[in-house]
């Protein structure tokens, strides 16, 4: 058995009235890509921001290498940097260039010298084929470039685990697979990931776990063989039928 | 109004003259430079938010950092800089501030003292509230990227969110300092001698007062056309543009 990187355990979480998560519980293994699909409002985006705490749940666990990141006390700087993110939107630091938005954390967290940030930082761009892109403004590169730029800026940190957000739904459609083949390399590297997305043939073809959420509760939850071909709930199979018709 | 009084002014008075522009420059460069530093905390502590699992002694806390801050905000944005200046003069005694015996040397007098006071915390009110819509401007994206890659709360605004926040309100920031070379002209009013006061001292015997007024009018314009000029150019700069375009080679979008 692989140990575990992160436990979720009975996470529950509300918006004012709205309930958002219902008991949310989940292992995510050391070398697991759990893929967490499910339709808009599902909570799947939620649940992920909960995992390095950027939303904070009411309550529940949420154990990451033996450490509860819901209690008060838990140091969350330090943790957040064995957790990696990348978002929707990118989210890139829009006044660095491409090298800067990489060594940022490196030099201001972790203090490592400057030829040494910049060496891992050129490591890692090389990894998500950026490594020519160094000075560039951030408003000057395509979507798909930034958000291998924003992949390669979590990387940098070496962390434990990727959580991905949604990584290709704002991008042009040519644009998706330059990220997505990024991610399978990283898959295949052996990184831990948990991702939220629509793409159900990059789910299928790199999860271990495909996660199905539906109004808060992980509704189903297997392998990709298992929830593409043969799905148990109902509700399951009309979400899949959306995309596996097309 | 003469030409003659004009030339005879300018050549008894240019030293007159000149000091007021100094005064007049520093007042408006010191109090723009350290009011941005004012007004970049103080835009701070107006965002603070107060959380609901704080305890009780950090809520205290930030609700009065809050209060204080929008107090002092509003309070230099709603009253004349007259009065403020005045107030200010003439309060400080009872602080046992005495301006008159502070050290003299060049301009820098009481009267210059108070003056870059005055200004200066004046321009932070102004400055905070410039700062505060670049902070609200700017994507909760980039405070979620930096906290989720280790970031503290402070690292995370000075070196990401503040900077994007000052870069875009730059022209915004400069404007301020065109007002303050036209606003401190009001600070004559505590005494102290900057480029509208020259004119008194230059044309008390003669009483060429209208060819005195052209003149400072003619240096206020060239200096707020010059900053005018630098915006300008820092605006083109911040879009990515040349700095120096060619006003007849200027391309044409029809």
């Amino acid at each position: 058995m692989a140990e575990t990187i992160i436990s979720i355990q009975n996470v529950k979480k509300s918006f004012d009235d709205t309930i958002i998560l219902k008991d949310i519980s989940f292992d995510v293994k050391k070398g697991d890509v759990i893929t967490i699909i499910g339709s808009s409002g599902s909570g799947k985006s939620t649940l992920l921001r909960c995992l390095n705490r950027l939303e904070q749940p009411d309550s529940g666990k949420i154990i990451f290498e033996g450490v509860n990141i819901l209690e008060k006390n838990a140091n969350l700087n330090q943790l957040r940097q064995k957790i990696g993110m990348c978002f929707q939107s990118f989210n890139l630091f829009n006044h660095l260039n491409v090298l800067a938005n990489c060594t940022l954390a490196l030099r201001k967290v972790k203090h490592i010298s400057k030829e040494e940030a910049k060496k891992i930082a050129i490591e890692e761009l090389s990894k998500v084929g950026m490594q020519d892109y160094l000075q560039s403004r951030v408003s000057t590169l395509s979507g798909g470039q930034k958000q291998r730029v924003a992949i390669a800026r979590a990387l940098c940190m070496k962390p434990d685990i990727m959580l991905f957000d949604e990584p290709t739904s704002a991008l042009d459609p040519e644009m998706v697979n330059e990220v997505l083949q990024v991610m399978k390399n990283l898959a295949r590297d052996g990184m831990t990931m948990v991702v939220v997305t629509h793409e159900m043939s990059f789910a299928k073809e790199v999860s271990s776990t495909i996660i199905f959420m539906d109004q808060g509760v992980i509704l189903e939850q297997g392998s990709p063989n298992e929830i593409f071909t043969c799905p148990k709930m109902a509700r399951t199979k009309e979400f899949l039928s959306f995309y596996l018709n097309d | 109004m003469s030409w003659d009084k004009i030339v005879i002014l300018l050549r008894d008075f240019y030293p007159t003259f000149l000091k007021g522009v100094a005064a007049t420059l520093i007042l408006a460069i010191v109090g723009t430079f350290i009011g941005l530093i004012i007004g970049i905390f103080v835009s701070l502590a107006r965002n603070i938010n107060i959380k609901k699992n704080d305890n009780l002694a950090l809520k205290v806390g930030k609700w009065l950092l809050k209060s204080l801050s929008a107090v002092y905000v509003n309070f230099f944005r709603g009253t004349p800089m007259m009065v403020q200046a005045m107030i200010i003069f003439f309060g400080s005694s009872s602080f046992g501030i005495d301006w008159l015996s502070m050290g003299k040397w060049w301009i820098f007098n009481g009267y210059m003292w108070c003056g870059l006071l005055v200004i200066t915390i004046n321009t932070g009110a102004y400055m905070s509230e410039i700062i505060r819509s670049g902070l609200n401007g700017i994507d909760k994206g980039q405070e979620e990227a930096a906290r989720s890659l280790g970031l503290p709360y402070f690292k995370t605004v000075f070196c990401v969110i503040m900077p994007q926040a000052i870069k875009n309100s730059i022209p915004t920031i400069l404007n301020e300092y065109i007002v303050n070379i036209k606003d401190s002209s009001v600070l004559n009013v505590i005494g102290l001698t900057e480029l509208y006061a020259s004119v008194s001292i230059a044309t008390n015997k003669n009483y060429f007062k209208v060819e005195g007024y052209v003149i400072i009018a003619i240096i206020y314009l060239v200096l707020t056309l010059l900053a005018t000029f630098i915006v300008n150019l820092v605006k083109r700069k911040l879009d990515g543009e040349k700095m120096f375009v060619n006003p007849f080679k200027r391309k044409v979008v029809r």
